[in-house]
């Protein structure tokens, strides 16, 4: 155990220098632009940016008279202490804050159908892979890869088209509606649930395929090996053959994809959060490019360079609980 | 026989394709009587594992059932309902696999793999489960401390007794071994055997044993069934069989391979006497060493895969480097294949220092005189081109011959080893031959650059009993035809002694003896040698069994 300890801290220690470099060019690449970044946005904004923007903007980057080498450690200082300046579309709301709330946004709605259709997808291509050649093996893969060929966007438009606005069932925008106030109360979660079924059908409607093949192929691997027919020898039940002993052992290249896939999420599911004008991160980030505002889309590349790191080490903490092969 | 366990009546095996029906096993019929060792052996494609599964049951599609009946202790399998089925698995009969790392579930603890089978069957409680497994684990030797261990974390032979004592779990009356020990170093292999043989005196278990390996059979078994293309040709006590066998397949068999010790046959090949091998060596090899990085970044773990390797190989001369699995054989013919960099050390070719000279990367020159051939002939060619590409691609990169004449070069490299008419082999995919023409294949592609040496790793490991004679009487033509030396490395002393000149054991990267081939053979000097030709030598289990049986009635 002390050895898988020590694995994961080496990863860990990994992960660390892998954003200590994201963070140090997130740095470092304001700097190296000609000129002064903030008098450039300055100059495009022909005066409708406020002195105090042009300040926080100024602040943001560090482009104070300190050297540079102190700037950098101001700059570092202010990430621990969650301070990523002040956003310019939102002014005067602190990057933070805003960053802080399309993250819960995202993982909620982007997080939860990874989790399903992950879960969903796993268990039709385990049942697919099992009775090779039945129905259900015949009949689910050509038709979620269908579903998985259409452009994503025309798919969710048709969705919110036909449920949304033809047949009125869901909400056309937003995470929820007006008549609810925010917080853990019972008719604002009931109806952020509702405003996210549409959104969250479509995305795990797509992406069902991809995990329920991937899974019957791998598991149809795993069948063919020895100690599969060992264990129909043993006389084991079948139930127990197919779940502790094939999808066992099929899940594990199913599931470094499912690590990757989260952090692909918390970079929010763009198209989704834009057609369903959804406020997670992509969205967010789409505002940010849109009003040129540097300190919002800073926050958020560094958000998303420490989430998909995150999540990877999540992935190797489950992967080691998972296959003992890899704890040496 | 009066007391039968098994019996085997007129058992057909069909496999339902598309086109005609292919039979995989005709009309088999034999009986095992309680208490005998039973072995059944065959090539791959014989038969004999599909004979083995149709008794389990656990056939997968579209192999069926056409016919016959199994009977054990005069129940018929065949006619039992699933449910019946799953319930006598293991209880009545359990089964020993080829590979022991494929058979154990490699993300659950072994313990929880013997313990599934008590549960399943028999309904045992934590408690009393847990104790039968420490009883199995006595049995087969290994402290019940590894009882937590992971699959990988076991070495070879210690996985095959897990497995041995996953079968004996339940007490069955009849245990399948199926390949047991084609996967394991022969001194493992020899002690596996030795073990199942002790543990079958103590608790008087029925063994069927199926091997491709007559001569193996030949030590331990009471009686031997020959199978040949899905049909039992021959079936008889071992020691007839051992005096000749009445078949001419079983007779092939018992001639096909060479012996590692006792007097020199006499269809062997001549001796490097009859040959001129060059004075001046054509390779030679100081010092190598080759280092492994394993893990860790700070403080590197290493593996030390060669140590202080050297020796010469002179022009037309075959030498073998003869090692277990691990014992760095493999790593040397890469390494002078160069497909890999040494850590240190050095390889002069015909006198040309050839790190000094070419320090990154290996010449072309270097690659024409140095061919490889490869152990496994599914994995070397690749199986979209033709056999015509795998040959012409090298030549033409080499600029060897001209485009004119290519084809009919390669044809005569064809029909050089043994695939006639080459002009029907150059039009085939790898796919439609067998392993032992594929091998043939590799063997003309490494010749048809005309090289001084040929590096073979196994070559005839993978390949069938009757066709490794043959792979092996063509490199040792070639020597003769065209004067190539050849590095022939292989796990089997046997064929060592039968092909090369000289002999090079290797042991953990080290080389530890080294020397002519039969004086090797003959007197050994170190110890690792004296256990390799002891176990290679006929008669060690029942010689070994007596001697235990002494030591335990003079207790």
């Amino acid at each position: 155990m002390s050895k898988s300890i020590n694995y994961l801290l080496r990863r860990l220690g990994f992960y660390a220098i892998a954003a200590w470099a994201a963070l140090t060019l997130n740095f470092f690449i304001p700097r190296m632009m000609p000129g002064d970044p903030a008098a450039i946005i300055f100059a495009r904004f022909r005066g409708k940016l406020k002195p105090e923007a042009m300040n926080a903007l100024r602040e943001t980057f560090g482009l104070t008279d300190e050297p540079l080498l102190g700037q950098y450690f101001t700059y570092l200082k202010n990430l621990l202490t969650g301070n990523l300046g002040i956003s310019i579309a939102y002014f005067p709301q602190p990057v933070t804050d805003i960053i802080s709330t399309a993250l819960l946004w995202t993982i909620f709605l982007a997080g939860i159908s990874l989790i399903i259709s992950f879960s969903i997808g796993t268990l039709l291509g385990t049942l697919a892979a099992w009775k090779r050649g039945s129905k259900l093996d015949s009949i689910l893969p050509p038709a979620l890869a269908f579903f998985g060929a259409f452009p994503y966007f025309w798919l969710a438009m048709v969705a919110l088209f036909v449920f949304g606005f033809g047949l009125g069932w869901f909400p056309l925008r937003h995470a929820y509606g007006e008549h609810v106030t925010p917080g853990l109360n019972f008719p604002f979660i009931i109806d952020a649930i509702y405003h996210a079924i549409l959104p969250a059908s479509t995305m795990i409607l797509v992406s069902l395929g991809g995990w329920m093949l991937s899974m019957r192929n791998t598991m149809i691997t795993t069948l063919g090996a020895d100690y599969i027919t060992f264990a129909h020898a043993k006389g084991l039940p079948s139930r127990m053959i197919m779940l502790k002993f094939a999808a066992r052992n099929a899940i594990l290249p199913n599931f470094t994809g499912f690590g990757m896939a989260i952090g692909f999420v918390l970079s929010g599911a763009l198209l989704t959060e834009i057609i369903f004008s959804y406020p997670g991160q992509g969205y967010l980030l789409l505002e940010a490019v849109r009003a040129q505002d540097f300190p919002l889309m800073q926050g958020l590349f560094m958000t998303i360079t420490l989430a998909v790191l995150g999540a990877n080490w999540l992935v190797d903490i489950a992967i080691l609980f998972l296959d003992p092969r890899t704890r040496r | 026989m009066t007391d039968i366990l098994l019996s085997i009546r007129n058992l057909d095996v069909e496999y339902i394709t598309p086109g005609d029906p292919v039979c995989a096993v005709k009309n088999v019929s034999f009986d095992i009587a309680r208490g005998e060792i039973f072995g059944l052996v065959g090539e791959s494609g014989s038969g004999k594992s599909t004979v083995v599964q149709a008794i389990l049951r656990t056939l997968p599609p579209p192999a069926i059932i056409t016919g016959g009946e199994i009977l054990l202790n005069g129940k018929d399998i065949l006619s039992m309902s699933d449910r019946e089925v799953k319930k006598f698995r293991w209880q009545e009969i359990s089964i020993v696999m080829q590979s022991a790392m494929n058979a154990l579930n490699p993300v659950i603890p072994i313990r929880k793999q013997i313990s599934d089978v008590l549960y399943t069957h028999k309904g045992y409680s934590r408690e009393k489960a847990h104790q039968r497994i420490k009883e199995l684990f006595d049995l087969v030797d290994i402290h019940y401390d590894r009882m937590d261990s992971y699959p990988h974390e076991l070495s070879g032979g210690m996985r095959q007794r897990i497995v041995l004592a996953i079968a004996l779990a339940l007490m069955p009356p009849l245990i399948i071994m199926d390949e047991p020990t084609t996967a394991l170093d022969v001194i493992v292999e020899r002690e596996i055997l030795f073990k199942v043989l002790e543990l079958r005196k103590e608790l008087g278990f029925t063994i069927l044993f199926i091997t491709h390996d007559l001569n193996l059979l030949l030590e331990f078994t009471d009686r031997v069934g020959v199978m040949l293309k899905g049909e039992l040709v021959e079936s008889d006590e071992a020691v007839r069989i051992n005096s000749g066998g009445q078949h001419p397949y079983t007779k092939k068999l018992i001639g096909a391979l060479p012996s590692a010790t006792g007097p020199r046959r006499k269809d062997l090949l001549p001796r490097p006497e009859q040959f001129k091998i060059g004075e001046k060596p054509l390779i030679e090899i100081h010092n190598l060493n080759k280092k492994f990085h394993l893990s860790g970044f700070i403080r590197p773990k290493m593996l030390h895969a060669v140590k202080d390797v050297s020796f010469n190989i002179y022009p037309g001369e075959i030498v073998s480097l003869v090692g277990e699995s691990g014992s760095g054989k493999s790593t040397i013919a890469r390494l002078i294949a160069r497909l890999i960099p040494p850590t240190s050390g050095t390889i002069i070719l015909d006198g040309i220092d050839i790190f000094k000279s070419e320090p990154r990367s290996a010449s072309l020159n270097y690659r024409r005189k140095v061919q490889m051939v490869f152990q496994d002939p599914f994995g070397s060619l690749n199986s979209v081109h033709t056999v015509f590409h795998h040959l012409a691609r090298p030549i033409i990169r080499h600029r060897l011959i001209p485009q004119a004449e290519l084809y009919k070069y390669i044809i005569d490299m064809l029909e050089t080893v043994g695939l006639s008419p080459g002009s029907l082999f150059a039009d085939k995919f790898p796919h439609e031959m067998s392993g032992g023409e594929r091998q043939r294949v590799a063997i003309a592609r490494a010749l048809s650059l005309q090289p001084e040496l040929i590096v073979a790793d196994e070559p005839t490991s993978m390949l069938d009993v009757s066709i490794r004679m043959h792979i092996l009487q063509i490199l040792a033509n070639l020597r003769g035809e065209k004067n190539v030396a050849v590095l022939f490395i292989t796990h089997d002393l046997a064929s060592a002694r039968y092909l090369a000149d000289r002999i090079i054991v290797l042991k953990n990267g080290s080389q530890v003896e080294h020397g002519n081939s039969e004086e090797l053979i003959q007197s050994p000097q170190h110890t690792y040698t004296k256990q390799l030709i002891a176990a290679a030598s006929p008669g060690w289990l029942k010689k070994n069994l007596l001697k235990t049986n002494e030591n335990r009635d003079s207790k």
